[in-house]
């Protein structure tokens, strides 16, 4: 190849792939586009499997990130039909942004806070979690599973002494920025215990940690919530009546979530 | 120089935007009120601390003990041999966390000895030192080998001793060389975040470093994120002028 080819190759070549990457913003299918909180991911991808058998209509692409970072890229840009949030803040900040309505948010389920310990671990109840020496890990307090957290060791503190939440929190050794990075402390071995959803320990598998249930009076609910984006092309609003419906019930509870 | 490179410059445009916009955009995102205000705030402090600290221990532990094998690798005719010691630079930095983890975790070797080093702030040295010290490594084993052997045996042919032929000929000779290869690893260790997050988790004060501060602020607060990102561009900005002066 002479070397003018060659130059005349690489400019064609370079214009083309910039063309090519500018295509790829948007997704080739035509099923859904779903930006889904990491924690819903394998829910919405069982979810969406039963939705498209039923209504023959291709599957969804599935962007998953952090509810904060999802709501960051709907805002500069990023281009989706349905937006699932794991906090209020989240929605509400793609709201302030005119992208979604504020009467179109759904509760489209709930989910628990539950601790999750290392198989031999000398965590056998609650309250063991406040001696010192215990490894705990809870997500930062920037995510909302860590203000979860928070809530939770408060709760419990009402059944366990007024300086339980301080004992564990100083046992904390390590604070993540998603749950599944807490969990990930906990099946390789090196923490002890830590707060998660309990729908995350249903997706790890749960021969890998052992699950402490927090008692009713202490619980707390986590409510997942979806809508529509006011600019999106193909509606949303059929996938998530589907979602709220009783025939989608059943695969939220088989993920550990309910409605 | 024997081609002409006068008209290479409309090729040579995608790449030098792609390499340099991305840091003016972090640059423009900032204003000087929100610098000043994240300057004081606590959680920078803590992290800032954090990494000179963990990154002063990594250079020195780099420089101590990455010489002496330096100096092996450099009279080593074992490739195998130099292959290990590049390989942490090029490994995805959850594989060296991982890997770390085998070896210093609970469940690794020094855990089933009592002494498991996860969480702790000598895991981020460790971490630190598993990807920055072959950097430095690398780049005093290339100056070693480029010294002339002849001028080392005319020294020891006019009586200079092996601590003579070192203080006055071999060291002055790969300064730059070493120099250049400590400040690289250094700036890389201060980068340091994927192995770190594995092994060493994320605790204010003491594993929470400046590239981990900056991920999980940026999940809430963009403008510490930033500030801080300024600041860690502005730290490893200065250490590649250092090594470019040196070079020239």
């Amino acid at each position: 190849m002479h070397r003018r080819h060659f130059l005349a190759f690489l400019a064609t070549s370079t214009v083309g792939s910039i063309i090519v990457a500018a295509c790829g913003t948007q997704p080739a299918t035509t099923g859904l586009n779903l930006a889904v909180a990491s924690s819903l991911k394998d829910v919405m991808q069982a979810l969406d499997a039963a939705y498209a058998t039923q209504h023959t209509t291709a599957v969804a692409t599935i962007q998953v990130a952090g509810s904060g970072a999802l709501a960051t890229q709907l805002i500069e840009g990023a281009k989706a039909d349905l937006f699932a949030s794991a906090d209020r803040a989240a929605m509400d900040k793609v709201i302030a942004a005119t992208l979604i309505d504020a009467t179109s948010v759904n509760v489209i389920a709930h989910g628990t806070v539950v601790v999750a310990v290392r198989p031999g671990a000398p965590v056998p109840d609650l309250a063991a979690l406040a001696t010192s020496g215990i490894k705990v890990v809870m997500a930062d307090t920037t995510v909302p599973a860590g203000k979860y957290g928070v809530t939770l060791l408060k709760n419990l503190s009402n059944t366990y002494g007024a300086d339980y939440a301080t004992k564990v929190t100083a046992n904390v050794v390590s604070y993540e920025t998603s749950v599944r990075a807490v969990l990930q402390k906990i099946t390789s071995g090196e923490a002890d215990a830590g707060i998660v959803y309990a729908s995350d320990v249903v997706a790890v598998g749960n021969d890998t940690v052992q699950v402490l249930t927090i008692p009713a009076e202490s619980a707390v609910i986590v409510e997942y919530v979806a809508a529509p984006l006011k600019a999106s092309a193909r509606t949303g609003q059929a996938f998530l009546d589907y979602i709220v419906s009783d025939a989608a019930k059943p695969i939220w509870a088989q993920y550990g979530f309910t409605i | 120089m024997t081609y002409r490179s006068s008209r290479i410059w409309w090729l040579a445009l995608p790449m030098l935007t792609l390499l340099c916009l991305p840091i003016l955009g972090l640059i423009g995102q900032s204003t000087p009120t929100a610098i000043w205000q994240a300057l004081a705030s606590p959680i920078l402090h803590q992290a800032l601390w954090l990494s000179m600290m963990t990154c002063t221990a990594t250079l020195a532990l780099t420089l101590i003990f990455g010489t002496p094998l330096a100096i092996w690798l450099a009279h080593s005719r074992h490739p195998w041999l130099a292959i290990c010691v590049d390989l942490p630079t090029v490994l995805p930095p959850a594989v060296a966390g991982l890997a770390l983890l085998t070896v210093f975790g609970r469940t690794g070797w020094s855990g089933q000895l009592g002494l498991p080093l996860s969480f702790t702030t000598s895991a981020v040295i460790l971490a630190q030192l598993f990807v920055a010290a072959p950097l430095y490594i690398q780049a005093t084993v290339v100056a070693l080998r480029s010294i002339d052997n002849d001028i080392i045996a005319a020294a020891h042919i006019d009586g200079a001793s092996t601590a003579q032929q070192w203080r006055y000929i071999i060291v002055p000779l790969a300064r730059t060389g070493m120099f250049t290869g400590a400040a690289l690893a250094l700036a890389r260790a201060l980068g340091e975040f994927g192995a770190t997050a594995l092994f060493a988790g994320s605790l204010p004060g003491r594993t929470r470093t400046m590239a981990l501060a900056i991920y999980v602020a940026a999940e809430s607060d963009d403008t510490i994120a930033i500030t801080m990102s300024l600041i860690l561009l502005g730290i490893s900005f200065l250490l590649l002028l250092i090594i470019r002066r040196r070079d020239t």
